[in-house]
């Protein structure tokens, strides 16, 4: 059976107190449904951006964890460090 | 009228018409002793005086003997030819009784062939013997004589087939003694492989000892089973073997294939394998302990399941999250600017990550093509997130370039999924925003960081 190449999200994370959802790719070498070898690729989605939440398919999960308070907080946040640094 | 009895004593014949007129002859008429009348009274005495029978005496005489005796039994010579002519019949039966056993019981000095089935307390057998009785019990009672090893008692299975060495005692159930006093005993089972000379007794295969150990292949077991030889397990002709030789095996075949997957106990052997313990799958050694100690994993890797790790206690029982090594991953991300540059043209971005336990470690390039700077702070993606305290941060610079900078006072903290640049406008103490000239750069750099 020829070898066959697939990445999978295998592993999500709920990171911080913003909620941001880290994102685990794993892109998998397939023969015979046998996963003879992978290698991962990490990405982020920092909380309130939604737009990242839908390209990597994880909005449901945002859409669960993320709240306008949450969001708004999380802005000022950064809108502080600009600030005070 | 008065009959007048006459004396007639003539030579020749008188009848009846020599008679006067009105005149007969009868018997009463005649007088006793002339001869010529008897009364039936006087016949019957002279018959019984000189011992004659009557035809009506003989015939009812012969039939009170037949006595509706069959019709092959009514003769003398038929009953003497029943019983073969034998004169001395009775003798005869007699001796022969002589030497029959009697029903109420005796001892039998001959062999005793039965050529059918024989049955103690059942009245038909259903095999060649059967015994029935409430908790039956067959008893084999040896004498011991004092002696060790002394047969008690045994069955044996006879082949007859004389077609290869034979016949022959195919099989056997024995008891010997096991000491020179006592009841002790080893029961022992045997039997031929076939290619024994005739008469060869069956070769001892399995013992039960006085103490109750099982040995097979030894006749000396020293635990409750001992087995010298292999031992397989499982229910298909491909199942666990435990093999004791030179070299322990523990061996699972649960496929086609055998002899592929096996724990192997070597207490001897080649100096490379002597002592030691290996683990095989698939016909490869996969791990080795050595007798010099420690573990090899010789062909694959050590996967740890979530949760687990590497305890590196020093001690049994002292194990902490400090001391326990429960997370490898290494891979790769896309390093991008989340906040600090705006309208990005991304040329050339890789980033690897490698984390061990609780410290992550990135390297990363990003190549900026084109964009516009708004901010006095520069925002990269990074993975995991970094724990820093009030009094420890989580970062480790190694290196950013700037290309057209070199005034700048730039330095990073490593934040939350993110590394964040500021950069110093040289005049120390405030930080500014990237010139708007830094429209073609890149960073490299590597950090290390906890999470």
């Amino acid at each position: 059976m020829a070898l066959t190449k697939q990445r999978v999200q295998d592993k999500l994370e709920i990171v911080s107190k913003f909620k941001h959802i880290q994102i685990r790719y794993a892109d998998q070498i397939v023969e015979n449904g046998n996963v003879i070898s992978q290698n991962y690729h990490r990405d982020m989605v920092s909380c309130g951006d939604y737009d990242a939440a839908d390209t990597h398919n994880v909005r449901a999960i945002a859409d669960a964890v993320w709240t306008p308070e949450l969001i708004a907080t999380y802005q000022a946040q950064i809108q502080e460090s600009i600030i005070n640094n | 009228m008065a009959q007048t009895k006459i004396k007639l004593i003539a030579d020749g014949v008188i009848d009846a018409n020599n008679l006067k007129a009105g005149h007969t002859i009868t018997t009463d008429n005649i007088g006793e002793g002339t001869n010529l009348y008897y009364t039936d009274a006087r016949v019957g005495s002279y018959l019984s005086t000189n011992s004659y029978a009557t035809e009506g005496y003989v015939t009812t005489a012969v039939a009170n003997l037949v006595d509706a005796a069959p019709s092959t039994l009514d003769t003398l010579n038929e009953l003497a030819a029943a019983l073969g002519d034998d004169p001395n019949f009775a003798t005869t039966v007699t001796n022969s009784i002589a030497t029959k056993l009697p029903l109420a019981g005796g001892t039998l000095t001959g062999n005793l062939i039965v050529n059918a089935n024989l049955g103690i307390g059942i009245g038909s057998p259903s095999t060649n013997l059967e015994v029935y009785g409430i908790e039956p019990v067959i008893r084999l009672s040896g004498d011991g004589l004092n002696a060790v090893g002394t047969l008690l008692g045994e069955i044996q299975i006879f082949n007859r087939d004389t077609s290869t060495a034979g016949p022959n005692i195919a099989a056997s159930i024995k008891a010997i003694t096991a000491q020179s006093s006592g009841a002790g005993a080893h029961l022992i089972f045997g039997t031929t492989t076939g290619s024994e000379a005739e008469g060869t007794a069956a070769i001892e295969r399995m013992r039960i000892n006085s103490a109750g150990n099982v040995g097979i292949g030894t006749n000396t077991p020293s635990e409750k089973l001992d087995v010298y030889g292999n031992i397989k397990l499982g229910t298909t002709a491909n199942s666990n073997v435990l093999n004791r030789s030179d070299s322990h095996w523990i061996q699972y075949n649960g496929g086609a294939q055998t002899n592929d997957t096996y724990v192997r106990v070597a207490s001897v052997g080649a100096t490379s394998i002597g002592r030691t313990i290996s683990f095989h799958t698939n016909s490869s050694e996969r791990i080795r302990i050595p007798s010099t100690g420690g573990m090899t994993v010789t062909n694959g890797n050590i996967a740890m399941s979530n949760g687990y790790g590497i305890d590196f206690s020093a001690s049994a029982g002292a194990g902490s999250t400090s001391t326990l090594l429960d997370d490898y991953e290494e891979g790769t991300f896309t390093p991008y600017i989340i906040q600090g540059y705006t309208s990005v043209t991304y040329g050339f971005r890789l980033g690897v990550y490698t984390k061990i336990g609780n410290q992550v470690t990135v390297s990363l390039r990003l190549d900026i093509a084109a964009g516009t700077a708004d901010s006095n702070r520069l925002e990269i993606y990074i993975p995991f997130t970094a724990a820093p305290t009030t009094t420890l941060a989580a970062a480790s610079i190694g290196f950013w370039n700037a290309a057209g900078l070199s005034t700048k006072d730039p330095y990073a903290l490593v934040g939350i999924g993110e590394i964040v640049f500021y950069r110093s406008n040289g005049s120390g103490g405030k930080f500014t925003g990237l010139d708007a000239n830094d429209t073609s750069w890149a960073i490299h750099l590597t950090a290390t960081f906890l999470v």
